[in-house]
């Protein structure tokens, strides 16, 4: 069993039957193995990494897993626990559990996605509080926290990026410019930041760098596949990107197995 | 017990760092040093004063990722859950760490007022405490995890009752509701709580209260008079001799120092 995650681009937004048109199950059926996608719409990075942990610390049954496959989702989304409905789209639908609001600067327009309340508190949260730095440590600490459970476990490991607009967030915010402009404030996080990134082996990058394969999104746009009317890759894409997976997996010689790994640190993590 | 062939790891907040103590007999006198101390090992102390529990899991990943020697026992002092940190290069009243560590409390103290109206607009209307106790959970997990995968025992403390806080409260006034969302959230933490205490008996905060905060309340110990809302450091004596007492029953702790 492989365990996915990650954001609508994950889940099969705008898909008719996402179950049977995402990507994972396409890549799920050449494979030969059962899928379990715990993705959700509009998904943080906060929540993708929550949920993966509430999975991998063994709260739930983990004596088939033979891997994880996870596509990061955008820098800037946060989790808050919202226990008022206060966003359309929970409203709306039964697609994401509606007490963990997934915030994003987009969701503050007024428009029939938005937020609900507390524009004003939100506004001011994107604009004198967040930052792209904060967004990329988190992301990159969960990165390579995962990896290292998943090595722990001895379950095979991929991570991507569900969109190339992460890759242009990492390079301007770490442009040698800003580090000549905040030396030392910006060093401080930079560097651990890329000690842990190039740390990462390729198949836990993909889409992160030009060199690791497209995005998902990055793909879609490249092969002219048709987009949902919310911008969400159609089921031509989802299936072309399920095989081009399963492509890259047997080039790279990737093995989803039980205990295939020989883990370097540590005693092993129980099953 | 060997004589400092093991170190044992803590990290925290001021609590762990020794605010209120005298700065010239800090590291000497604060909790973690007076334990390493009465068990014979060194001790590696990464606590910063007004840590989020953010912080605090980051450098512990870190810390222990990139360990020459791994410790023989880790003691996670878990600060208040509503803490945030944010990297801020806009100013600098927190150039000294990383990433800024804010806290509901120090709101009023930020420089910038556009930032100081943002954080109150946030403690105000957008945190909530399901949200700092959720987030305090998650990284106790992961924390459990790091440390269970190196096989070396973690003792999780907190340095107040603000999670047992959060957490009873949370739990008592809801346990009757029909709301789906606060159901759902009641789910996920109990199940986070559950495998918790049930896959470590050294984590309080939740259905064992004990906290260095509860410790002084108990024992009736003084503040300090240098740090308003720090123990002094009879305080800290006290609290290394509760951990003491703790672990020197637990003959698989006893055996690794």
């Amino acid at each position: 069993m492989i365990l996915l995650n990650g954001c609508s681009f994950t889940y099969g937004d705008e898909l008719e039957n996402p179950d049977k048109e995402r990507w994972g199950t396409h890549l799920g059926e050449l494979l030969g193995k059962t899928i379990l996608n715990k993705s959700a719409p509009g998904a943080s990075n906060s929540r993708i990494f929550r949920t993966t942990m509430g999975m991998l610390s063994g709260m739930e049954d983990l004596s088939q897993l033979e891997g994880v496959i996870i596509m990061w989702s955008a820098f800037e989304r946060v989790e808050m626990i919202s226990l008022h409905a206060e966003h359309n789209y929970d409203r709306d639908s039964n697609l994401i559990n509606s007490q963990f609001l997934q915030m994003s600067p987009s969701r503050i327009s007024k428009n029939n996605r938005s937020i609900t309340r507390n524009w004003q508190a939100w506004e001011t949260f994107y604009g004198e509080i967040y930052t792209r730095e904060t967004g990329i440590v988190n992301t990159i600490n969960y990165m390579s926290w995962v990896k290292w459970i998943c090595d722990q476990l001895k379950v095979t490991c991929i991570q991507g990026w569900f969109h190339e607009g992460n890759r242009v967030t990492f390079a301007k915010t770490f442009s040698p410019a800003r580090i000549e402009q905040l030396g030392p404030r910006l060093t401080r996080i930079y560097e651990p930041v890329i000690k842990k990134f190039n740390a990462l082996p390729p198949q836990c990058k993909l889409g992160a760098t030009e060199n690791d394969g497209p995005t998902f999104h990055e793909f879609t746009m490249k092969n002219n596949f048709k987009l949902m009317p919310r911008e969400h890759p159609g089921p031509e894409a989802h299936k072309a990107y399920g095989e081009q997976l399963f492509n890259y997996i047997k080039n790279k010689n990737i093995v989803f197995e039980q205990d295939m790994y020989t883990p370097v640190i540590g005693t092993n993590l129980p099953r | 017990m060997n004589e400092k062939n093991n170190y044992i790891y803590v990290n925290g907040c001021s609590y762990t760092y020794g605010i209120g103590i005298e700065v010239s007999e800090q590291r000497q006198k604060r909790w973690a040093t007076l334990l390493s101390n009465k068990l014979g090992t060194d001790v590696l102390n990464s606590a910063c004063p007004g840590s989020s529990n953010f912080r605090i899991s980051r450098h512990t990943y870190q810390d222990i990722l990139t360990a020459d020697k791994l410790p023989s026992l880790g003691i996670i002092m878990w600060s208040d859950g509503p803490r945030q940190e944010y990297f801020r290069p806009q100013e600098n009243e927190y150039d000294w760490l990383d990433m800024a560590q804010v806290t509901p409390q120090g709101v009023g103290s930020i420089k910038s007022f556009f930032h100081r109206d943002a954080f109150e607009s946030f403690f105000s209307f957008i945190n909530s405490e399901q949200r700092a106790l959720m987030h305090t959970i998650n990284h106790m997990l992961s924390v459990e995890m790091l440390f269970k995968a190196h096989n070396i025992p973690l003792i999780h403390l907190q340095f107040k009752s603000n999670t047992n806080r959060h957490y009873r409260h949370f739990i008592e006034t809801n346990k009757d509701t029909n709301s789906r969302p606060l159901r759902n959230v009641m789910k996920h933490i109990e199940a986070c709580v559950g495998y918790l205490e049930k896959n470590n008996p050294y984590v309080y905060g939740f259905n064992k209260d004990e906290s260095f905060g509860k410790l002084m309340h108990d024992k009736q110990l003084p503040f300090s008079t240098i740090s308003l809302g720090h123990p002094e450091h009879t305080c800290h004596e006290a609290m290394a001799e509760w951990i003491y007492d703790l672990i020197k029953s637990d003959n698989d702790i006893i055996k690794r120092l």
